[in-house]
């Protein structure tokens, strides 16, 4: 029976050799580690989110510097990928990192190429236990690393650790009682990645936190990019069939600020659509983060929600701190001329523009 | 896990306006209003697939090249426009996303995964991993993208 388990004993002690190592040379390092989870990927990036704020509120123009960093989402999760790409200290993004770049270049052939693609607070004790048994009861799961609650009661081989040679593999610590071979070992990192990415899809699609399993949930989530897609269509269809909207100064509407490199700024100069309406849609547009849609009243007020430096830092705010009343005056003529131009002639939306936009002129003079 | 939008609303109470939507809604408000000023003689359904157009236009301006999706959607956009004109034919092959199409009836039968990569741009030389990264990146810009359209509806049709 030994000489039948030799060769696995021998690729298994080989890859227990080399962690040990690795262990006992990043000892200090591996005790920062955490369990790969989405919590400390998020508390790691928690000081580049601060930072990142820290920078928007200092001041105007601070937008172009932190579109670089943002990669066009703003939550931590969407930070965590670009973090994998620039490889930072984050031992799970690092881990992300190897896994990424090398899941593509990984050679299937040798079982150490596979090895390389694990995560790296997986990294295995020297635990070799018994003699070559394939379930390996002797290697422990162990969630934290460092520390030295190692049992090394269980260790008869430790006369391999010394010769082990140094390696940048990373390992995987196979759970008790599965197996261990490297196909199979690579098959559950490739598990685990896929179910962490559908538990962030699971957050972002509505509807989804009832479901489980992979089928159900691959459902839910095309149909949701399916009705999500037909959406866009239908409220293309709508924007078509409203009339043509009258057109805005876009110049002066956006300050100057504009961060799309692509546009061409003194391309489109039209004449005045009612910018309050306009105004309407940034300010429901502020709101989309916190995912609210309030009254249009309401949303009218939010710029005395918002600190001054904050309202002028958004081109929004550039356009509200244009000049005092008398912009009003010309926006509120602008908004009963377009009113007639759009051939709404009816006195209700009047009524309630009016009564929406007065309300707010003492506030946003202030 | 606590959910990336509360975790947002605690850091960001009053939070401005993210530059990439800015840049989203800024480049969807732009293209709007030139369809709207430029194209008054032509039909409705060529005006509603150019604000279709330009809705995935921005969507992945704002995002840039640094998604795969928005590069293959990028890619598509700028074959479209360069095939437009001489070979109208030739640019059904570069259907945008959500472009109704007849069911297949060999549809039915695909793989989950195999029907979400022709969802997702660009979505078809992926592995199920980085799918389901695309994914989440696709659905949480379209849905940005669906709201500021919604938006700009509800304002202008008060």
């Amino acid at each position: 029976m030994q000489c039948l388990r030799a060769p696995l004993s021998d690729l298994s002690v080989l890859e227990r050799q080399r962690p040990r190592v690795e262990w006992q040379q990043q000892g200090e390092e591996q005790s920062d580690y955490q369990p790969y989870d989405a919590d400390y990927c998020m508390q790691s990036l928690l000081p580049v989110e601060t930072a990142f704020r820290a920078l928007h509120s200092c001041g105007g123009g601070v937008e172009n510097e932190n579109h670089g960093n943002v990669h066009g989402s703003n939550d931590c999760f969407s930070n965590a990928w670009p973090d994998i790409a620039s490889g930072m200290h984050c031992p799970v993004v690092g881990a992300a990192a190897s896994v990424e770049e090398t899941s593509v270049n990984a050679s299937s052939s040798s079982s150490s190429s596979r090895k390389r693609k694990s995560e790296n607070t997986r990294r295995s004790k020297e635990n070799s236990g018994s003699d070559g048994k394939d379930d390996i009861n002797c290697k422990r799961l162990k969630e934290e690393t460092g520390g030295g609650a190692t049992p090394e009661a269980e260790q008869p081989t430790s006369k391999e650790n010394d010769k082990a040679p140094k390696s940048d593999y990373i390992h995987v610590r196979a759970r008790r009682g599965q197996a261990t071979d490297s196909h199979s070992l690579a098959e559950r990192v490739r598990r685990e990645r896929i179910s962490q990415r559908m538990k962030y899809l699971q957050d972002l699609v509505p509807g989804c936190s009832k479901i489980t399993g992979k089928a159900g949930m691959l459902d839910e989530i095309i149909n949701y990019v399916q009705s999500l897609q037909r959406q866009v269509e239908f409220l293309s269809m709508k924007l078509a069939a409203v009339n043509p909207i009258m057109d805005i100064n876009i110049d002066s509407f956006f300050g100057g600020r504009e961060i799309n490199p692509t546009c061409k700024p003194g391309s489109i100069s039209m004449i005045g659509m009612s910018s309050e309406l306009l105004d309407q849609a940034y300010l429901q547009l502020g709101s989309l983060q916190h995912d609210m849609f309030m009254d249009s009243p309401a949303l009218l007020l939010r710029p005395d929600v918002n600190p001054p430096a904050a309202v002028s830092d958004t081109s929004l705010g550039s356009c509200l701190n244009v000049s005092g009343s008398s912009v009003w005056n010309t926006n509120l003529q602008n908004v009963y001329g377009v009113e007639f131009q759009l051939g709404r002639g009816t006195a209700l939306p009047f009524q309630s523009l009016q009564g929406n936009l007065l309300p707010n002129n003492p506030k946003m003079e202030m | 896990m606590e959910s990336k939008s509360s975790d947002e609303n605690c850091n960001n109470p009053n939070s401005e306006l993210h530059p990439s939507k800015l840049m989203m809604a800024s480049h969807f408000l732009r293209a709007l209003f030139r369809i709207q000023h430029t194209t008054t003689d032509s039909s409705f359904a060529g005006r509603s697939r150019k604000i279709r157009r330009a809705a995935y236009a921005s969507m992945a301006y704002s995002v840039g090249t640094k998604r795969s999706w928005s590069s293959a959607l990028l890619r598509k956009l700028r074959s479209r426009s360069r095939l437009r004109s001489p070979n109208p034919r030739r640019a059904k092959y570069a259907a945008l996303p959500g472009k109704p199409r007849v069911a297949r009836p060999q549809q039915r039968e695909m793989d989950q995964a195999q029907v979400l990569r022709e969802l997702v741009p660009g979505g078809t030389s992926m592995d199920d991993c980085r799918l389901l990264e695309e994914t989440t990146d696709f659905v949480r810009c379209l849905s940005t993208q669906v709201r500021l359209m919604q938006a700009v509806v509800d304002s202008v049709s008060i």
